[in-house]
């Protein structure tokens, strides 16, 4: 495994009111992780300390082969993108939502692409057209919809946490697969929460969070 | 301010006391209960702008800087005392921030009309400076007081949005802009009405005050309109350092939620 392509670690994240769940996370170029253990375990907290969210962070950050430990955090979220578990979105129009972060001073000169939004919508079972109001998408849609835009976005790592929420199996499997396409790049890697015992198979790697320390599977 | 001024004198206050009671009786008749706070705001008032008034005469017999500086610094504190009290959500440092909004709204609008404008002479003159200054810090504290409230509510209703610009990379700035300028349009909002209706729906007080003081009603408007883009100014710049202030105790520079 390529230690350098992404690290981040150490991580001391409160779970609960006294519990510690110390962890270090570390991906290879190409690889699909899933991360998955029970309810309140610390899933999300860690997720939100590797994109630097809340209180509890990695003091090491490495992502594309780059020690980024003491650089910006808003620079390392670019690289880093976490999707998150209720899959917010800002009220105005699909396409907005799906395009703001292509205007962001930190994204660099990646660019917008209408159609291959409008293909990738397709193919994770949104109907939805990009003039419509994001507001108007089902529960499973919205959380799709997050995925595309993170897929679309493009960065080195994405985070996902639980991004099939209330979309049925074939769907699920439909968007794992792009997420499986997305990563076979190689210079890409999808660090993914998922409960489902099929689509945990599939993966390159599972990481559980067990007693408070997280175990490779 | 020139001979055809009425002056008022005691008995004229004790008639116009009149004009309470004749809105305590109403209070009796309908069975408003508001007969007693009426009685001690009517009091209140007096005591109030009677002793503003021995103060200012005081301040203007001496004739010096200081005293006038002192008393726009109790202003000020005063002032952010009210616009912070007028928030409903709180962060620490919201005192210090509503005083440094309030404090340079004052001394950036304040010093361009009282030298710029006006041209004061002396430049401290207390006849103009207190008057001007009272009237702009009056003014910015409703920018600043609705401009803070819109911006840290928003900031509880918004916060998904946020963390969702957050995560992509956005800068605070990035992260912060469209509540800020929500905010600061929410602090411009009655200063423009009260523009838009200037003279056709209303006499402005100032206006008013001057006229009945004997000023010529060309000269009145001119006043009146100095005042209108001053405190517009007074608002926006108000409004706008308190919530550059408080988005900077919100988010920390790394565009993380505090």
């Amino acid at each position: 495994m390529n230690k350098e392509f992404f690290f981040c670690g150490p991580a001391r994240i409160p779970v609960g009111d006294r519990l510690v769940l110390e962890a270090e996370v570390t991906l290879g170029p190409g690889e699909l992780v899933v991360l998955t253990g029970q309810s309140g375990s610390g899933k999300t907290s860690l997720l939100k300390a590797i994109a630097a969210i809340s209180s509890a962070w990695c003091e090491k950050r490495i992502v594309l082969g780059r020690d980024m430990s003491s650089g910006s955090l808003p620079v390392w979220r670019s690289r880093v993108v976490l999707l998150a578990q209720d899959a917010p979105m800002l009220r105005d129009t699909l396409e907005h939502n799906l395009s703001f972060p292509f205007h962001l001073k930190n994204t660099g000169k990646k660019v917008f692409e209408k159609e291959k939004a409008e293909s990738l919508l397709r193919k994770m079972g949104i109907s939805a057209s990009l003039q419509q109001d994001a507001g108007s998408l089902s529960g499973g849609e919205r959380h799709r919809a997050a995925l595309v835009r993170g897929i679309l976005f493009d960065p080195p790592v994405l985070l996902a946490d639980e991004p099939f929420s209330g979309s049925d199996p074939e769907n699920k499997a439909a968007c794992f697969n792009v997420l499986r396409e997305h990563v076979k790049r190689g210079d890409r890697a999808v660090l993914v929460v998922l409960h489902d015992r099929e689509l945990l198979e599939k993966a390159d790697r599972i990481l559980m969070i067990r007693e408070n320390r997280l175990v490779a599977v | 301010m020139n001979g055809n001024l009425i002056e008022l004198d005691y008995i004229d206050l004790v008639i116009s006391s009149g004009l309470i009671i004749v809105a305590g009786l109403i209070s009796i008749l309908l069975g408003l209960k508001i007969g007693k706070r009426l009685l001690l705001v009517s009091i209140r008032t007096v005591l109030q702008l009677g002793l503003v008034g021995l103060i200012l005469k005081q301040v203007f017999a001496m004739a010096h800087p200081l005293p006038v500086a002192g008393l726009l610094f109790i202003m000020t504190i005063f002032a952010a005392r009210e616009a912070v009290a007028r928030t409903k959500r709180r962060y620490k440092g919201i005192y210090l921030d509503g005083w440094l909004a309030m404090t340079l709204s004052c001394l950036v609008v304040g010093g361009v009309v009282t030298q710029g404008v006006v041209g004061v002479q002396p430049w401290f003159s207390p006849r103009y400076v207190i008057p001007l200054l009272g009237m702009i810090l009056g003014n910015s504290l409703t920018g600043v007081a609705l401009g803070l409230d819109r911006f840290l509510q928003s900031l509880d209703a918004n916060r998904e949005q946020i963390e969702l610009l957050v995560v992509f990379g956005a800068s605070r700035s990035e992260a912060l802009r469209d509540l800020r300028a929500e905010a600061v349009r929410t602090g411009l909002i009655p200063i423009m009405n009260s523009m838009a209706a200037a003279g056709i729906v209303s006499l402005p007080g100032m206006m008013t005050g001057q006229i009945l003081a004997g000023s010529p009603p060309l000269q009145a408007v001119a006043y009146q309109i100095v005042v209108m883009f001053m405190i517009a100014a007074a608002d926006a710049v108000g409004a706008m350092i308190a919530v550059m202030k408080a988005s900077t105790r919100v988010m920390d520079s790394q565009a993380k939620l505090v």
